[in-house]
């Protein structure tokens, strides 16, 4: 079998770029807190850039297509609310986490903090295991998405995207991850923009509107009772992998206090519009019967078809740049909550230098990890990202509740964050993926503010800001 | 059952185009703001 050797040379030019952005942004980084959270002072372009590079991905550009495909419009809706309305809210929330905790760094800050040993150690070992998956998806859309394409069999596909991600994130952690993601972001956008522009004025809408008519008119249906199932499952995960996921809360302590709110606000709002741009092409799909071999194809499928080969070699660019940057952002987020959560809690008498080293070992670990999961190509994006949504859902509640209401007690939490999964998975083997999330998620509500109104604490918010923390030890706040 | 709600050209253009404009706006933000907080040296 012969190797597509320009196609290649094409994503090592790309890689290389990538790698050498990055080891020039790593030069300022000299400390643990550079490679967790970089000056803390970003900007709102490289606050909005980072954000977008590491959320517009290959869950976008690919799974959000692939809703469209499954789902029709109320697929586009979901993904569009799901996602850039996790942001937004995180967006409104952020004012209130630097003000309770203005020295804070990762989300390990504030759950370790307010609720006790039990949950914090609950909360990081599920969170591990979502960011683990979620690397995992981004390694498996990479090779799907270079074989596809490009016809670079998967497994080099695999080995590309990791040795791309792991590098930049291990030179310089954070301040790498900002620096790419500058570039990743601008090119994906501009393809978001420039190749569904391209499809549609060669196709022209009517034909495509009229062919979905035709072919599959459930499509278009905005009460699609599998559709409207899909929205509210999905808007439950998505915020929920928002509100847990390190990545954005690292974004809300590196960015300048004063351009927060804003920059989550416009990149929430932003990135609601970019799934009608490019899930839409799977309408071309519908309409013109071009079946995809993988349903999660049908993007670089209808760019191919639609768009000639620099439409194809446009995709791959902006897709393959924005799995890059997730999964080395993912790397970083989780070295980076180890690095300030459970080392310190371990041993005390640590240096810095040797902080630092200990994190940049980690980002090479648990890179490693994503890449040898990635290998046996098992499931979709999309049914992968549901399956995770159920751990998700469960602690959106327990976040809110933890941030603004002091009765919110460590057992009730406790309690959601355990019972609402389990019922979750119950639910996802025998009734359906996307009912489970929804319970998860609301059986959590029930629980978190249910049991927490019976029986109350009384939580001191400045135990938050306390420095030397333990776990849930905190002598001014009682569960009564 | 429920009586279903399909969505016309109009809304259909609308979704579409408005996807692809409201990138390109969002890009030009992007843009805008980087040129501003680089030459005020906020850029990170």
């Amino acid at each position: 079998m012969s190797l597509p050797l320009a196609n290649i040379a094409i994503v090592l030019v790309l890689g290389s770029f990538y790698i050498g952005v990055g080891w020039l942004s790593s030069r300022r980084n000299q400390d643990s807190s550079g490679f967790i959270i970089g000056s803390g002072k970003l900007g709102v372009a490289f606050g909005m850039t980072s954000i977008l590079a590491f959320w517009v991905t290959a869950n976008t550009m690919l799974a959000a297509p692939e809703a469209a495909y499954t789902y029709g419009i109320t697929g586009i809706i979901g993904y569009a609310l799901a996602g850039g309305g996790g942001v937004v809210m995180l967006g409104i929330l952020s004012k209130r986490v630097v003000n309770v905790l203005p020295d804070g760094k990762t989300v390990g800050d504030f759950y370790g903090a307010r609720y006790d040993k039990k949950n914090y150690v609950w909360f990081l070992g599920l969170l591990s295991i979502y960011v683990l998956g979620l690397i995992v998806t981004q390694g498996i859309g990479g090779g799907i998405l270079l074989e596809a394409i490009f016809d670079i069999p998967y497994y080099l596909s695999v080995v590309l995207t990791f040795v791309t991600a792991i590098s930049y994130s291990y030179l310089g952690g954070f301040r790498s991850i900002a620096g790419v993601a500058f570039f990743q972001a601008v090119l994906i956008l501009i393809v978001a923009i420039i190749v569904p522009a391209i499809v549609y004025l060669n196709t022209g809408l009517e034909p495509v509107y009229n062919g979905v008519v035709d072919n599959s008119p459930q499509n278009l249906n905005l009460l699609r009772p599998s559709g409207l199932l899909f929205i509210a499952a999905t808007i439950m995960t998505f915020v929920g992998e928002v509100f847990m996921d390190n990545t954005f809360w690292q974004r809300i302590f590196a960015i300048r206090r004063k351009d927060v709110v804003k920059t989550f606000m416009i990149s929430g709002i932003g990135w609601m519009l970019i799934p009608f741009a490019v899930a839409s092409l799977a309408f071309v799909a519908i309409a013109f019967n071009q079946q995809p071999p993988q349903v999660n194809q049908v993007a670089p499928l209808i760019g191919e078809i639609y768009g000639g080969q620099p439409t194809k070699w446009m995709f791959l660019v902006a897709v393959w740049s924005g799995l890059i940057s997730t999964t080395a952002g993912s790397i970083n987020s989780l070295s980076s909550l180890y690095m300030n959560d459970i080392i310190p809690r371990i041993t005390t008498d640590i240096s810095d230098e040797r902080l630092l080293k200990l994190g940049k070992y980690m980002t090479l670990v648990i890179g490693a990890i994503g890449f040898v999961f990635s290998l046996p190509q098992v499931t979709t994006l999309l049914q992968l990202l549901i399956f995770l949504g159920v751990i998700n859902a469960a602690f959106l509640f327990p976040i809110i509740a933890g941030l603004w209401w002091r009765k919110t007690s460590s057992n009730a939490v406790f309690a959601a964050t355990v019972i609402g999964p389990a019922i979750g998975y119950v639910v996802y083997f025998t009734i359906g993926s996307l009912q489970a999330v929804i319970v998860s998620g609301w059986i959590s509500f029930a629980i978190t503010y249910g049991a927490s109104f019976i029986w109350s604490a009384d939580f001191n918010w400045k135990d938050l800001q306390t420095n030397d923390i333990k776990f849930g030890v905190s002598p001014d706040s009682e569960e009564k | 059952m429920a009586i279903p709600i399909v969505i016309n050209f109009i809304l259909f253009e609308i979704a579409v185009i408005g996807g692809i404009a409201g990138t390109l706006i969002l890009t030009l933000i992007i843009v805008g703001y980087t040129v501003f907080e680089f030459r005020r040296r906020e850029i990170w």
